[in-house]
């Protein structure tokens, strides 16, 4: 019982950034229609930011703030003068301009920084030996509660902006009809814009939230988790806010069991193996994913 | 002697390389209700999109004598004029409430509330259905939904595109009533688009007659109506 | 301005002939050329890496959708061609339709899900298998090598083809080897293109509906050419690791970063023509060699070599920046730029539709926007 709940709440530490970062893909993808490729590595160079602040002296969770409002700017400003113009173009061209901004990003970090190996990163959270909860004899570390109420604060938030707000409201209809938007008074480049600075400061966070955990930063420490994530999305239904908070609970504490359970059939290497599996039963049993709308389904 | 409302001239529109339009002139009065009818193909569409500025256009178009050429969307809605737009355009994932408030979208007084109340004294089945999702609605509660969501903003001049189609003729009566009664009591300006037009003319007050891209004919609704060659290719008798 | 030309006339048929010409003469001349085997070498890898983008170009032709993940497919190929070899002794040739084979069931069973859906979910599926390839290659070690790889692959030239042996003639068989096959898949997806299937589903992609109503089976169509466009990039994968003598999980072409590479080379060239990936193959290859050296090039401001100490990646950002920007100045690739200012000059003036299935209407030749060819998204 103590290794299930041991692997439990790891695997609920380890989906709440799965979840984090998903929240990030259907946010994007709701508002354009768009799978943003760069997620995961907008996600690190914000942690990268995060840790070059408090190296310059703030406090931990205020380079991480600081860092979270720099990646929601400047991700506007991708929207509004990468991908917006790109779009009306092609809306081909912008799947590849995102997997530009993947590269790009994923190679800016060491550039710009001149770092080649990880750089340690304060935890956020109480990481002492002996910052744990006990629960039926497994260790809850306070670290892992940390990024469990974080994503639970995030998700809170993002639920009263969207259903409570008046923005919130324009960025459902836009998400459900961008034709009709304007004919109300909404400006759809303006939400579209706001929608991917969103996107990119819950990334932000998730970012923030890895690099905690890790104790470091490093340019290829997104990369598994991005995946994942997609896996996450696809799971709990691509335009689905709920689908993917519960998607990323549920595959991180899977992935994390079987992990545990198995260790010699999957590896760390192989846990990207339960996310295609994941991937390929969604797709094959229900679509839409657990929360999502038909819509997402069939060209 | 009403003021002209709206003013439109010389308007050419398309798409890309394709006229649709080919210099339109006409106006609303204040307190009027104006129709333009046409067959497929005539550019109705095309019309009210230019005119709501939603596709590029040339030529003039005057809302309450301010041209309102290169507004933004939420500006032309705060001039007061307000679009359904052909085939419902309802947000089908939002709630029948959801959808009046946004409606009200560029609105900042308190009144919104009582407004939504009011539409659903205007509307009973969308006050039935407030709570669900505009896509379970049937067509001509959408068609409902979608008049009262404009007339939400507070509109001065509504701008209605095929609101009749696909709808049942007993539905048709009551949206068109509702309508003439806003224009009677309130004095809400009306421009109506339609193919099949026959209750249109019930309640307006002008015709405007558009083929391929052109007006070929105007006039007051009783002329309009007993021209024997319209009566026959567009109201069907 | 623009010179008309009808289509099929005399002097429409003396330029293509004129191009065609043009085309054989770059392909073949390295036959009476003395090129060394490095200069063979890179002509075999552009062949490889244009093999490997063609395969791409096939899937979003028909299917309109994208793969991330064909590096899994090259690498299946090269593993293919490796374990035959290395541990079973087969010649390297006939390892080829094995590779094939192998890359195209795998195809039709990760497609099988996802191509009855939007593009999105092939992306995700293809992104995951990209993923999880090297990974599988290193637990398998038994089977793989694993990090080690297998190495020693060497396919030296048979002798009816009358080169030397050793390194010199591996070299040029290696070159004509890529190329065969390069002309192979060339064919290959130019007969499907123009054929009456192809055809219809390239104007059907984008409405489903439509197809089926045509009695086109649009799910089975596409998955199967989703399996022949994965067998291609296994082919080109087989040559790859011939010519690097050995298949590593360490190489970038395996993994993720490989299948953005296949990708970004057909977007460079052009999404909606058959030139589009050798032309782009060509691009890539040279901008990626200037890239490398930009560093050490001595025309660059001292203090820029200064900021540049110590920092890596400088040839992935410049790439990233210039392919965002082609997204801007060219989308449809370079060979889409480049019809459309040849349009300036020459316009093919297309004949009345004949009965025949097999009708010569190039596609993006005729006049009409090769854009249409590019998938909604």
């Amino acid at each position: 019982m103590e290794r299930f709940l041991q692997y439990f709440f790891d695997g609920l530490s380890q989906g709440s950034i799965y979840a984090l970062l998903a929240l990030g893909l259907v946010i994007i993808y709701r508002g354009s229609g768009y799978l943003n490729f760069a997620q995961g590595e907008m996600a690190m160079i914000s942690a990268f930011m995060a840790w070059w602040f408090a190296d310059m002296g703030l406090s931990p969770w205020l380079a991480v703030g600081v860092a979270v409002v720099v990646a929601f700017v400047v991700a506007m400003g991708v929207e509004r003068f990468i991908i917006r113009p790109i779009g009306h173009r092609s809306p081909f061209a912008v799947v590849v301009a995102s997997i530009g901004l993947f590269l790009g990003l994923n190679a800016l970090a060491p550039f710009a920084w001149k770092v080649t190996i990880p750089e340690a990163f304060e935890s956020l959270f109480p990481n002492e030996p002996t910052d744990f909860v006990s629960v039926g004899g497994a260790e809850w570390r306070e670290q892992n509660i940390g990024v469990l109420v974080v994503l639970a604060v995030t998700a809170g938030v993002l639920y009263l902006v969207f259903q409570r707000t008046r923005f919130g409201l324009a960025m459902r209809a836009v998400a459900s009809n961008p034709e009709s938007s304007p004919l109300v008074g909404i400006r759809t480049g303006q939400v579209l814009a706001v929608s991917w600075g969103m996107a990119a400061a819950v990334g932000a966070l998730g970012g923030a939230m890895v690099a905690s955990l890790r104790g470091n930063v490093d340019a290829s420490m997104m990369l598994t988790i991005f995946f994942a994530a997609t896996a996450a999305a696809t799971l709990g239904g691509y335009d689905s806010l709920l689908g993917a908070v519960f998607g990323g609970i549920v595959l991180g504490v899977f992935e994390n069991m079987v992990a545990g359970y198995q260790p010699d059939v999957v590896g760390q290497e192989l846990k990207g193996v339960v996310s295609l599996l994941v991937i390929l039963v969604v797709l094959l049993v229900k679509p839409s994913g657990l929360f999502g709308s038909q819509r997402v389904e069939r060209v | 002697m009403s003021e002209l409302l709206l003013e439109v001239g010389g308007l050419h529109a398309g798409y890309g390389p394709v006229e649709v339009l080919h210099g339109i002139d006409l106006t609303v009065a204040t307190g009027e209700v104006v129709v333009v009818l046409g067959a497929n193909g005539a550019g109705k569409t095309t019309m009210m999109r230019a005119v709501s500025g939603t596709i590029a256009r040339r030529g003039s178009v005057r809302l309450a004598g301010d041209d309102i050429g290169r507004t933004s969307p939420d500006a032309i809605v705060r001039a007061g004029l307000a679009q359904v737009p052909q085939g419902r355009g309802t947000f089908v994932d939002l709630s029948v409430d959801d959808n009046l408030r946004a409606g009200a979208y560029t609105r900042k007084d308190d009144y919104v509330g009582a407004d939504i109340a009011r539409w659903f004294e205007v509307f009973p089945r969308l006050a039935q259905r407030r709570t669900q999702k505009a896509g379970s609605l049937s067509g001509g509660e959408q068609q409902m939904l979608a008049v009262a969501r404009a007339l939400m903003s507070r509109p001065t001049l509504l701008l209605c595109d095929e609101p009749s189609l696909g709808l049942a003729p007993l539905i048709v009566q009551e949206l068109f009533g509702i309508l003439g009664r806003l224009n009677s009591e309130e004095g809400l300006s009306v421009l109506l688009v339609e193919q099949n037009a026959n209750l249109a003319m019930d309640i307006a007050d002008r015709a405007y007659l558009l083929e391929t891209g052109t007006i070929v004919a105007s006039g007051d609704a009783e002329t309009i109506r007993n021209d024997d060659a319209i009566r026959k290719a567009y109201l069907g008798y | 301005m623009p010179i008309r030309l009808d289509q099929g006339s005399p002097p429409h048929w003396a330029l293509r002939a004129l191009g065609a010409l043009a085309v054989a003469y770059l392909a073949l001349s390295p036959a009476f050329r003395d090129l060394s085997p490095s200069e063979f070498g890179e002509l075999t890898d552009i062949a490889v890496l244009a093999l490997a983008a063609l395969s791409l170009n096939l899937l979003i032709g028909f299917t309109g959708q994208i793969s991330i993940g064909h590096s899994a497919f090259f690498g299946i190929g090269a593993y293919t061609l490796a374990i035959l070899v290395a541990d079973h002794g087969w010649t390297p040739g006939w390892t080829y339709p094995v590779a094939a084979l192998i890359c195209f069931v795998v195809g039709v069973f990760v497609g099988v899900p996802a191509l009855r859906l939007r593009g999105l979910y092939l992306a995700l599926v293809t992104l995951s298998l990209a993923q999880i390839f090297p990974a599988l290659v290193r637990k398998f070690d038994e089977l793989t090598g694993g990090s080690a790889g297998i190495g020693g692959l060497n396919y030296d030239a048979p002798g009816w083809t009358g080169f030397e042996s050793g390194r010199r003639g591996r070299a040029e068989w290696m070159y004509w080897l890529a190329l065969g096959t390069l002309a192979l898949g060339y064919v290959l997806v130019r007969n499907l293109v123009k054929s009456r299937v192809g055809r219809s589903m390239v104007a059907v992609r984008d409405n489903t509906t439509a197809a089926s109503v045509m009695g086109v089976h649009v799910a089975a169509t596409k998955t199967i050419v989703f399996g022949l466009s994965a067998a291609l990039a296994g082919v080109a994968g087989c040559t790859f690791a011939l010519r690097q003598t050995q298949a590593t999980p360490e190489n970038l072409n395996f993994t993720i970063i490989g299948a953005i590479i296949f990708l970004v080379i057909m977007v460079v060239g052009g999404a909606g023509s058959l030139a589009g990936p050798i032309v782009g193959a060509f691009v890539y290859y040279r901008v990626d060699q200037f890239t490398r050296e930009v560093p050490d090039k001595t025309w660059l401001p001292d203090s820029f070599r200064d900021f540049l100490q110590g920092r890596p990646n400088l040839a992935t950002l410049v790439f990233a920046v210039l392919l965002i920007l082609l997204m801007f100045l060219a989308p449809f690739g370079l060979v889409g730029l480049a019809k459309r200012i040849g349009r300036r000059f020459v316009v093919v003036v297309p004949s009345a539709p004949t009965d025949q299935p097999g009708a010569p209407v190039e596609p993006g030749e005729a006049g009409a926007p090769e854009e249409a060819a590019l998938p909604a998204g």
